[in-house]
């Protein structure tokens, strides 16, 4: 008797649980699960976003990309320039002011809130500033140079320099972000091992390398996922900054994307790059996490 | 996206050819209600008219009820695009020259042309050919358009007077308006110094190059592509020339403001801009003297532009009958009086400077007939072609190239039509 009245309140927990989970389950398979499986049946169709009208046409879309699109290898190229670029200078940056700002000193809250406050700023307003900043003449940026002997570039109109000012331009809006959850990580990290090799005769660029990196690997590992993912999805910076321009130099694939499917009206295509785009994200990620072992020598 | 994916489960049709589920005709609606969603994308001050339009259309016809929704310019095409995916598609709507053709060639919008040609009091040929030819495929007549409006050249006639200089009106009356004297006029504003600077575009060069390039290539006779979209004008010797005349003017002289430069007119620094007529209420507190003239000349005569949006029945629509109605009523001779005072009129009977001087009365009489009424009787559109959105991003790739001091003018030029050539070909 006992038995049957505690496997009906176990029976009782389980629905419980079911309908706590379900509303998000329900979420999950009609605004993720269901896209992402209509993105990859559509890949496979010739599909125009105007006329309506489409075809099965199995990998065409995916012969053409690798064989035929002019952009294709352009585009990958850029992509992964940006994404290195970011992660580099994005989690480097992160570190930096982690290090110096996890410390309960004097002021440090200002800085932090300082260096988190574009993570909230609409990505719009942000994009706007930078645009007025980064002018070739009156840009402040450049006038600044001009203070101290050096003609500044046309940032943003000039092959050379785009990609790195659109990378610059995200990273100081995001890297407050990384910032803070690389505090939380050191903040984790016990004091008597600093101290104790301090005592040892250490200096702090070593025990930042020998002690504070290898205990924080796992939250850095997380920061540079994070990133990688973020950076190969970028849509905002470069629709409000380039369009892809000068000369297609800031052309990456979610813009690309972008592009297929609604300025062409190629939803077929431009479905089929979008899988190409989840592979590399899912492959770059997967390569990230099977490399931890090497990476990462202490996990919690 | 949730829309679109319970339709790629649908069966295999072709929504734009299909035949509309459950037509209604104005007859057979005459009880049965009927609300019309009608796509644009106008200020509140347009929806207010049209919505006036729309309550006097229902004094007779009761039973037809209108939803006007308006969305932001940059993202119209694509919206529309994919509520036409979605099945959530309006029945009737405004429409952008650069992207009408892909959308005819879609089978996207109605024919017009069997509810309009016999209909007397609709009056079709009212409208001259040239304000229909963006409109036009053979017998097929796919919108109405509701704004026909040249690009003219507004100036700040302060400067003018600074640099002891005749304004672009002056220079025009005398027949001195070229692209050389507006290049000259420009050098001589920027010389001014101060931060003074010649021209300002109406936006972003590097991003829209063609608004820049098509009327002073098609000045000297040269032009963008031809007439049946199959041949590429940019590498002509005419073409050249005119891109050489802009790029000395903005490496040269420093008197055009460089792509990536945000200069604003209305701050008073800036000697001339081209725009357009419904732009000039921004001016409207402005402390200079402003007026505006007709686009410059070149080698190959006068070359008007105008910008053009024209009314569209979508094919998809189950309404079709009584948006094809309304769409009579609201581009007949009287609405399209009303709508003269935000839109310049295609339609001859309405054409006539008074109709926007009446609603616009700090404007020049005389600028509004030079710049405006006669443009519009001679210009051309600007050039769209059915694969326009392929073309703009394989050309802008090397147009932006010219956005360099030390840029080889005829090699890009070649390059750009090379760049358009799989697209014009198909």
């Amino acid at each position: 008797m006992m038995k049957r009245k505690s496997l009906s309140q176990a029976k009782l927990d389980n629905l419980a649980g079911h309908l706590f989970i379900a509303p998000q389950f329900l979420g999950f398979l009609l605004f993720v699960a269901i896209p992402i499986l209509a993105v990859i049946i559509f890949s496979f169709q010739d599909r125009n976003l105007l006329t309506g009208k489409w075809d099965w046409i199995g990998f065409d879309n995916y012969s053409f990309m690798f064989t035929k699109d002019p952009y294709f290898y352009k585009v990958i190229g850029n992509s992964l320039i940006f994404s290195f670029g970011l992660i580099i200078m994005n989690v480097s940056l992160a570190l930096f002011l982690a290090l110096i700002l996890f410390q309960n000193k004097r002021g440090m809250i200002f800085f932090r809130t300082l260096f988190f406050s574009p993570v909230v700023t609409s990505t719009v307003a942000w994009v706007l500033v930078w645009s007025f900043m980064l002018q070739s003449n009156q840009g402040t940026i450049n006038q600044f140079l001009k203070t101290i002997g050096i003609q500044g570039p046309n940032w943003l109109g000039s092959t050379q320099w785009a990609m790195f000012s659109v990378i610059f331009i995200r990273v100081i809006k995001n890297v407050g972000l990384n910032m803070v959850i690389l505090i939380a990580a050191l903040k984790d990290v016990p004091h008597e091992l600093i101290e104790a090799a301090r005592v040892d005769g250490a200096n702090m660029f070593q025990c930042v390398r020998k002690i504070i990196i290898p205990l924080i690997a796992p939250t850095i590992l997380l920061v540079i996922i994070i990133t990688l993912i973020g950076s190969m999805n970028v849509f905002d910076h470069i629709m409000l900054l380039t369009a892809g321009g000068p000369s297609n130099s800031t052309l990456v694939l979610a813009y690309y994307v972008y592009y297929q499917a609604f300025l062409t009206n190629e939803i077929g295509y431009a479905s089929a790059l979008a899988v190409v785009l989840f592979l590399v994200v899912l492959g770059l990620t997967f390569f990230q996490w099977n490399m931890r072992k090497k990476w990462v020598s202490y996990e919690q | 996206m949730a829309a679109m994916v319970f339709s790629a489960c649908g069966s295999k049709t072709t929504a734009a050819n299909a035949e509309p589920v459950g037509e209604t005709t104005v007859e057979e609606a005459s009880d049965e209600p009927v609300n019309i969603k009608f796509t644009l994308w106008g200020s509140d001050a347009h929806i207010a008219l049209l919505t006036e339009i729309s309550e006097e259309y229902r004094k007779s016809h009761p039973n037809v009820t209108f939803e006007f929704v308006s969305i932001p310019v940059t993202d119209y095409v694509s919206k529309l695009a994919v509520q036409l995916a979605g099945n959530d598609q309006p029945d009737m709507g405004w429409m952008l020259e650069s992207p009408a053709l892909g959308w005819e060639d879609a089978g996207a919008l109605i024919d017009l042309a069997p509810y309009l040609k016999d209909d007397a009091d609709f009056n079709l040929s009212d409208f001259s050919d040239s304000s229909l030819s963006l409109w036009t495929q053979g017998d097929a007549l796919y919108g109405i358009p509701f704004s026909t409006s040249p690009m003219f050249i507004a100036y700040n006639a302060d400067l003018f007077e600074m640099a002891g200089l005749d304004t672009p009106s002056e220079s025009f009356a005398k027949g001195e308006w070229t692209w050389e004297k507006f290049a000259e006029d420009a050098k001589a504003i920027t010389d001014l110094g101060d931060g003074l600077i010649g021209y300002v575009h109406i936006d972003e060069v590097s991003t829209n190059p063609w608004r820049l390039l098509v009327p002073v290539m098609q000045a000297y006779g040269g032009g963008s592509w031809n007439a049946d979209g199959n041949a590429c004008l940019m590498s002509t010797d005419e073409s050249i020339e005119a891109a050489t005349l802009v790029h000395d003017m903005m490496y040269v002289d420093n008197s055009i403001v460089k792509p990536n430069e945000k200069v604003d007119f209305t701050s008073g620094t800036v000697g001339m801009t081209m725009r357009q007529l419904s732009w000039l209420s921004s001016l409207a507190d402005v402390t200079f003297n402003w007026d505006f003239a007709p686009l410059p000349s070149g080698p190959a005569g006068a070359k008007p532009v105008v910008g053009q949006a024209a009314v569209v029945v979508f094919n998809s629509s189950p309404n079709r009958e009584v948006a094809v109605d309304f769409l009579k009523f609201l581009m007949n001779e009287e609405n399209s009086a009303k709508l003269s005072q935000f839109f310049p009129q295609a339609r001859a009977s309405v054409l006539d400077a008074g109709s926007i001087e009446a609603t616009n009365p700090t404007l020049n009489p005389e600028s509004i007939q030079t710049a405006i009424i006669d443009q519009i009787k001679n210009g051309t559109v600007l050039p769209s072609h059915v694969e326009y959105s392929k073309i703009d991003l394989a050309v802008r790739a090397e147009l932006d190239k010219m956005w360099a001091s030390d840029a080889d003018i005829a090699a890009i030029m070649d390059a750009a039509c090379n760049a358009m050539a799989p697209y014009l070909n198909q």
